[in-house]
């Protein structure tokens, strides 16, 4: 396998997950305006609505959970980072590659074998929300979890082929 | 002195009467939750006592492995053996599910026991269950809970429209046809919500758990009676695959053992709500107040409208209320003259 | 030996952070290999990693936690659109050329968010995208600035409306309940939310004026530390028309909160909307603007919630290698002596509060010790408050203090985390200093409550 294939690999899951990321951070400007509706038409014409309350909890699941890879695309997660910034390009393509390895990728592999059967659960029942009033879909809500831990397993793999690209032909992102 | 030989030797039988059983109990209470929580805790003492520590069970409050709300699903999946909760917190699932809890204007605690016990109930709720690898037990019952506390005096059905009030389930739809606005606010927000407005009324248990809470340092007036929730079973829920693994002897226990816990609840439930009643009136100056006779029988034909409504839309939910409906008639008919005109001659 | 395997897991967690492989994947990673590790020994139950997706669906469907991306948006979009450096500015400016200035201004402002939110993640946050570049600009020490950000972000927990507060107030009131039950005591005289609200205003409003104190008196002594802002005092229609918006937008916020009108959480929306509509007027909201306050916004979220998902895989292996038994253990024998008691308490949830957060601590430890406490005859209220100031410094205690986490998620590149860790030593000696006044004085917290009793 060309070692740059590994880069372009990487690059290509990427663009799925950063697309995604991307595509749902415009739900957070839909959740302000919601939650301010909520508010006013409970204070100012006493109308209240369950179903608008828990679509802000719908839309804050999905910017959350769809935003996890694309975040970490970014290199936006929080790091302990006092001896980290101050290592070599090469070393710091290490931790990445075998952290990844090591941590990530069991975590999300585990959280894609563990969420997706309490998804069908959901999905065979086609669980509604216990409020009377509330959204009938629970299911696609829990499907939510899943589809998080899939999104966290392309970013790990990207991370391990891409790095290990950049430590074979050792040219390194600034 | 000698063990005799007879007893060293034993059979498989013997094997599995020998084996302990370290079993996790969620719960959708806080740890030591007064009252409600405390259903656990018992059954996790009685058993283990009693079984003389063949059988030893964890008890974890709301959040500490699962979230409150997660404890049905954690029995489910066998991640828990056991959980204990309240069915009508699983009416996403089944919609039939608050008639094993609480369903307004429903039966109340007398009635439910029997109806689970020696009517039809048990078994409705065993086949409601069994699809989620889950047995149900009675698990306890509140009596007869309040209407709520109320910032604004309700004297008319007109002074519920509009009224917000966090009330969730059937009650909180009843509600909502009734007029009111029934809003979702989570339990952690609910002192400040009622201290700042953003809800005129809340409900919440009874006198014993709402002194504790302090409802009465920001509502005025307490309102009953509590038509919504009028005598709430909690369950006990234990994963079918690790019930059966238990030999017979203690199958046998755990239900008995429910049964104990079961009419502990009510027993202390009775005990304790009166001083407590007795302490937010004559101490804390609360305003105790009855609901309307418009506004209940306003409330009573919305609940039975939307239970026939209900029914046409699932026939599960239709077969159970059939049955809860034709059990409740009988029972209340004989209601009226034992209890009732008891209480009234009293 | 296998006992101490949750010590283990704590010990190679802090190894393993060190790495400097991001945060959340870490704890999660390194759990996730000590489940494994247990299960291998037949010390940890397989089935207990089947119930991640209920403690992640419940943080999923946790209302009060929306809170999170409504403060973040609404931070986000008071710095790109230049509002609250301009509101940073000008206050320093209103408070003359004291040394100091700029920092005390953040205080203010910080306290007020906190009076707002209650939120840590959110206030430190918006506190650091508002005020640290500004700080760093007037020439403040990394150290100084950054350590005020997070010790000030942390007012959120003992500032009501809080959070905290509420989640001890529930634990507590059961507690203590419970522990009256068992000397036969029923109906006691409850403890509540609101009465921790009340009793924790003056101790917060103390504590503010302590870190108050502390930064003018180190831009006294060492004015290089926090230089005075050298600007001319802005035309008065200049000054209004940045001072006044931001002003109002706080008390938006407040106000909704105060008159009813909302919950925290909702609050959070009307005051990200608020902001929205501020920059609006103002002429700075353009297409790219908004766009790059959602993209910040959105990862700023999923970075506080991949911390919270990491540390829930975390807690649950934690419990199920039997971590809870050993903090048991820890608890049970405690020396006679209330004050020994207390003091002991005090300390083991100070040293919790460097590997656990306050929710962990709030509803682990205290159900176990707060009951021995209340046997003894301590005050439920000062207790609570006590714990409430005590668990706010794992906020700020390395390794695992969210604060610290949170404000590197968006402190530039230039301030190294050693920086950010030395800076919040003195804050932490600040709030213990607090803790030693009110076990001195204990009247401090319980004379509001009384007054208001009366
Ligand atoms: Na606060
Ligand atoms: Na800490």
């Amino acid at each position: 396998m060309d070692f740059a294939t590994l880069i372009q690999t990487q690059r290509r899951l990427s663009a799925i997950t950063s697309s995604l990321g991307r595509a749902v951070a415009w739900l957070t400007l839909l959740m302000v305006l919601l939650t301010s509706c909520v508010v006013l038409l409970r204070y100012g014409f006493n109308i209240g609505s369950v179903a608008l309350q828990e679509s802000v909890i719908y839309l804050h699941g999905i910017v959350f959970l769809l935003a996890l890879a694309y975040t970490a695309d970014t290199d936006q997660h929080v790091r302990v980072d006092i001896f980290y910034r101050r290592f070599s390009p090469r070393s710091q393509a290490w931790i990445n590659c075998l952290g990844s390895l090591v941590f990530l990728l069991p975590f999300a592999v585990y959280l894609l074998w563990v969420t997706w059967p309490f998804f069908l659960n959901a999905w065979h029942i086609r669980e509604t929300s216990a409020e009377a009033a509330g959204l009938p879909f629970v299911y696609l809500l829990k499907g939510l979890l899943p589809l998080a831990a899939a999104s966290l397993v392309l970013h790990a793999i990207g991370q391990i082929l891409g790095q290990l690209g950049h430590l074979i032909t050792g040219e390194f992102e600034q | 002195f000698t063990q005799p030989a007879a007893q060293l030797s034993f059979d498989q039988g013997d094997l599995k009467n020998q084996q302990k059983y370290h079993w996790r109990m969620v719960t959708t209470w806080p740890k030591n939750f007064p009252g409600l929580g405390m259903a656990g805790e018992n059954f996790a003492r009685w058993i283990n006592e009693a079984s003389n520590g063949r059988i030893e069970v964890t008890v974890y409050g709301a959040n500490e492995l699962v979230p409150a709300l997660g404890v049905f699903d954690a029995v489910s999946s066998g991640s828990v053996e056991l959980g204990h909760g309240a069915a009508y917190y699983w009416k996403g699932k089944i919609p039939a599910a608050p008639f094993f809890t609480s369903v307004p204007f429903g039966m109340n605690a007398q009635e439910m026991n029997g109806w689970l016990h020696y009517g039809n109930g048990g078994a409705l709720w065993r086949e409601a269950y069994a699809p989620f690898n889950i047995v149900p037990f009675a698990g306890g019952n509140t009596g007869v809970q309040m209407a709520g506390w109320f910032n604004k005096e309700i004297n008319s059905l007109a002074d519920i429209q509009g009224l917000k009030m966090r009330i969730p389930g059937l009650g909180g739809e009843v509600f909502t046809r009734a007029g009111g606005v029934a809003v979702n606010i989570p339990g952690n927000e609910l002192y400040t919500s009622l201290q700042t407005g953003v809800i005129d009324a809340t409900e919440w248990v009874g006198p014993y758990n709402d002194l504790a809470f302090g409802f009465h340092q920001v509502a005025k007036y307490y309102y009953y009676p509590g038509w919504h929730e009028p005598g709430p079973t909690l369950e006990l829920l234990i994963n079918k695959t690790a019930l059966e693994s238990l030999p017979d002897d203690l199958q046998k226990l755990v239900q008995v053992t429910a049964r104990a816990v079961n009419q502990d609840m009510l027993d202390e439930y009775t005990a304790r709500n009166n001083r407590a009643m007795n302490e937010l009136v004559n101490k804390h100056g609360v305003k105790l107040r009855r609901l309307p006779d418009d506004v209940l029988q306003k409330l009573k034909a919305i609940s039975v409208q939307m239970y026939a409504e209900q029914s046409a839309n699932d026939p599960f939910f239709a077969k159970v209320y059939a049955d809860y409906e034709s059990f409740l008639n009988q029972a209340q008919q004989y209601h009226k003259i034992s209890e009732e005109a008891y209480y009234q001659s009293r | 030996m296998i006992e101490y395997l949750p010590l283990f897991l704590f010990a190679a967690v802090c190894l393993a952070l060190m790495l400097g492989y991001p945060v959340a994947f870490t704890l999660a990673g390194v759990a996730l290999i000590f489940a494994g590790l247990g299960i291998l020994l037949g010390h940890f139950d397989p089935n207990l990693l089947l119930a991640l997706p209920d403690r992640l669906y419940g943080t999923l469907t946790n209302v009060t936690l929306i809170a999170v991306p409504l403060f973040v948006f609404m931070g986000v979009m008071l710095e790109r659109s230049r509002l609250a450096e301009d509101l940073l500015n000008n206050m320093a400016r209103a408070f003359g050329r004291l040394p100091g200035g700029l920092g005390i201004s953040v205080i203010l402002v910080g306290t007020l968010l906190a009076a707002s939110t209650g939120i840590v993640g959110a206030t430190v946050v918006t506190m650091g995208l508002m005020s640290l570049p500004a700080m760093l600009k007037r020439g403040y020490s990394p150290e100084l600035a950054t350590g005020t950000i997070c010790a000030t972000g942390t007012l959120g927990q003992i500032i009501p409306p809080s959070i905290a507060l509420v989640l001890l107030g529930d634990v507590l009131s059961g507690a203590y309940q419970q522990s009256q039950l068992t000397q036969n005591i029923y109906n006691a005289e409850p403890i509540s939310v609101g009465d921790l609200f009340v009793g924790a205003l003056i101790p917060g409003l103390l504590l503010v004026l302590m870190y108050l104190g502390y930064l003018i008196f180190t831009a006294w002594r060492a004015p290089n530390l926090a230089p005075a802002g050298d600007d001319e005092m802005p035309e008065w229609g200049a000054f209004l028309s940045s001072l006044i918006p931001p002003i109002l937008l706080i008390l938006l916020v407040l106000g909704s909160i105060l008159s009813g009108a909302a919950t925290p959480t909702e609050a959070a929306g009307v005051g990200a909307l608020g902001a929205l509509l501020l920059a609006l007027f103002k002429g700075k909201l353009s297409k790219t603007v908004l766009s790059d306050v959602v993209q910040s916004t959105t990862r700023i979220t999923a970075m506080v919630f991949a911390i919270l998902i990491g540390a829930s895989l975390f807690s649950l292996v934690f419990r199920g290698l039997g971590g809870e038994t050993l903090v048991h253990q820890l608890f049970e024998g405690l020396p006679g002596g209330v004050f020994t008691a207390t003091l002991l308490v005090m300390l083991v949830i100070f040293l919790l509060g460097f590997i656990l957060d306050f929710i962990e601590i709030t509803f682990v430890v205290v159900p176990i010790i707060a009951p021995v406490l209340f046997t003894m005859g301590v005050d439920p209220l000062w207790l609570g408050i006590m714990i409430a100031i005590n668990l706010q410094t794992s906020f700020l205690t390395p390794p695992f203090g969210f604060a610290l986490f949170y404000l590197r998620g968006v402190a530039p590149d230039s301030v190294s985390t050693g920086q950010i860790y030395r800076g919040v030593v003195p804050y932490i000696v600040i709030q213990l200093s607090l803790l030693a006044l009110l076990a001195m004085k204990p009247e401090i917290v319980s004379w509001l409550p009384d007054l208001l009793r009366n």
